[in-house]
Parts: C-alpha cells; structure tokens; sequence
C-alpha cells in the first residue's frame, strides 16, 4: 500500500482538539470529586471556585441499593448463604459498605475491588 | 459546564450574518474568537450554544448545545477547514466479539447521516462534520445541531456494542 498523503496541520488541529477533550474530562472530573468532598453539587462548585454566589445548602447524604432476586442468589453465592435468608444477606452487604467506606476514608487509593 | 459570553460584540464575520449573507461577506474567515462571541449570543431551531475556549496551544472551543448537553461538541479551525468533532466512546469500551460488526455499522450509517461522518482519533471513536473556513454563522450553527443531535442516536445505536 502506498504511504497514505498526510495533512500536517490538520492532524495538529486533530490532535488539539483530542488535547482539550482530555482536559476538558480531567476538568469534570476534579470538579465532581471536589463537589463529593465538599457536599456540593457540581454547579455550587463551579460558581464556588469562580468565587460567585452559590447555594450553600448541602445535598442530603443518602445511600440506597435496590436489590432485585437475581442480586440476591448473587451475594448469597458470595457470602456463603441460602438466598432466602435476606436479612442475613442484607446484614452482609451493610457490613461490606461499611468496611469500603473505611478502607476508602483512610486510604482512598485502596484496592475496592471484589477479591 | 460552560462559559457564558455577554455577547455584546460581534465578529466583523458575522456581524451581518443572516438572510442578508453576499458572497463577498462569505469570504471571510472565521476563526474561534469571533465564534466565541457569535455562538454565545445566538439561536439556531430553538437551539443554544454555551462555548468554551480550552487552554492549549491551539485553539479549541467546547461548545454545548442545549439539549444535546451529553454530547459536546469540540471545534478547532485550520486554513482548510473547520472542524467539528464529538467523541463518541473509546475502543476498550467495546464488547471484542462486536467489533467487526460495529464497524460495519459505522461505514453503513456514515454515508446516510446527515452532516456527519464517523471516524477514529486514537482509542477514541468519533464524529464529525468540516465546513468551509469561509462558513457563515448560520451554516456552523447548522453544523453543530445536527452533529451534537447525530452523536446522541449514534450512542444508541451502537449501545449494544459496548460492554
């Protein structure tokens, strides 16, 4: 095949354009873990850091997991439980959560992957 | 997130962009400041335009069309072109087993797709759309709906190619 005709400034202008969608995500995504840290939502963090006006009102911790039957035969598997004994299997998952949030409040680079 | 430009100055571009549009005004080039100032004051179908210059070497606008928000629109000018872009998924978000035939599928739906065609840039799958760096205001606000619009069908199209 023969060398295809290359485009220098073209393939710069491509090439910029890819820098500044890298940017652009790594922008987004320090602006959605410094709202998680400070309990604001990602807006508040923006108009917080252009030093504008913002609603200081913190969002409402919540955390919820619905678990539907399928869920449940998959961590009874895990746990080593009947997956009719959901209260059992609930206590666990309570129990899982709680240990990833220590692990990750002590150490947020820590392994949270399922061994 | 996104920039909001007060608007109060126009491009000599587009100062008169409109129904009015002449050849010898169709000449003139654009370039990103002038669309900074242009876009961030317009209304193309009902549509929007937030637009942000992103730091670098070259210049590069971000540009968000409201209603297509998922999907921003990445925009950089050369002496030839200028280009349009949205990035679509990346290779290590496809299902291996699917890839031939999503490929496939990318060639069918280039052809038909209005405005736009599909390619790649590194690992990223994109599409885009070039127009004449001599486009008037009109025809880049044209551009950027249809291809921020294009990019969210595409993603459901092609969702049960990915993992």
């Amino acid at each position: 095949m023969n060398k295809p005709k290359d485009w220098p400034e073209e393939t710069r202008a491509i090439q910029a354009t890819q820098l500044a969608f890298d940017l652009s995500s790594d922008i987004q995504r320090a602006f959605r873990v410094a709202s998680a840290m400070q309990d604001l939502n990602t807006s508040a963090m923006v108009r917080k850091v252009l030093q504008l006006p913002y609603r200081k009102k913190r969002i409402r911790p919540r955390l919820t997991v619905t678990l539907h039957d399928d869920d449940f035969v998959q961590l009874a598997e895990r746990y080593g439980l009947p997956a009719s004994d959901r209260a059992a299997i609930r206590q666990c998952v309570a129990d899982e959560l709680s240990a990833f949030a220590s692990r990750f409040l002590t150490d947020p680079d820590a392994d949270t992957s399922v061994k | 997130m996104s920039l909001v430009t007060d608007g109060s100055a126009r491009s000599s571009a587009f100062a008169d962009a409109g129904p009015r549009d002449e050849p010898l005004e169709k000449e003139l080039t654009v370039d990103t400041q002038s669309l900074i100032l242009s876009l961030g004051d317009a209304t193309h179908a009902g549509r929007t335009f937030n637009v942000m210059p992103v730091t670098g070497d070259d210049p590069v606008l971000q540009i968000v069309v409201s209603g297509a928000e998922e999907t921003p629109v990445y925009l950089t000018i050369t002496d030839t072109q200028i280009l349009c872009l949205v990035y679509l998924f990346e290779q290590n978000e496809i299902r291996p087993s699917a890839l031939a035939d999503l490929h496939e599928s990318m060639l069918r739906i280039s052809v038909p797709m209005p405005l736009s065609a599909l390619g790649k840039v590194d690992n990223h799958y994109v599409v885009y759309g070039a127009l004449s760096p001599t486009s008037s205001l009109t025809e880049v606000m044209q551009e950027l709906v249809t291809l921020a619009d294009n990019a969210i069908d595409l993603l459901q199209t092609f969702e049960d190619f990915l993992e």
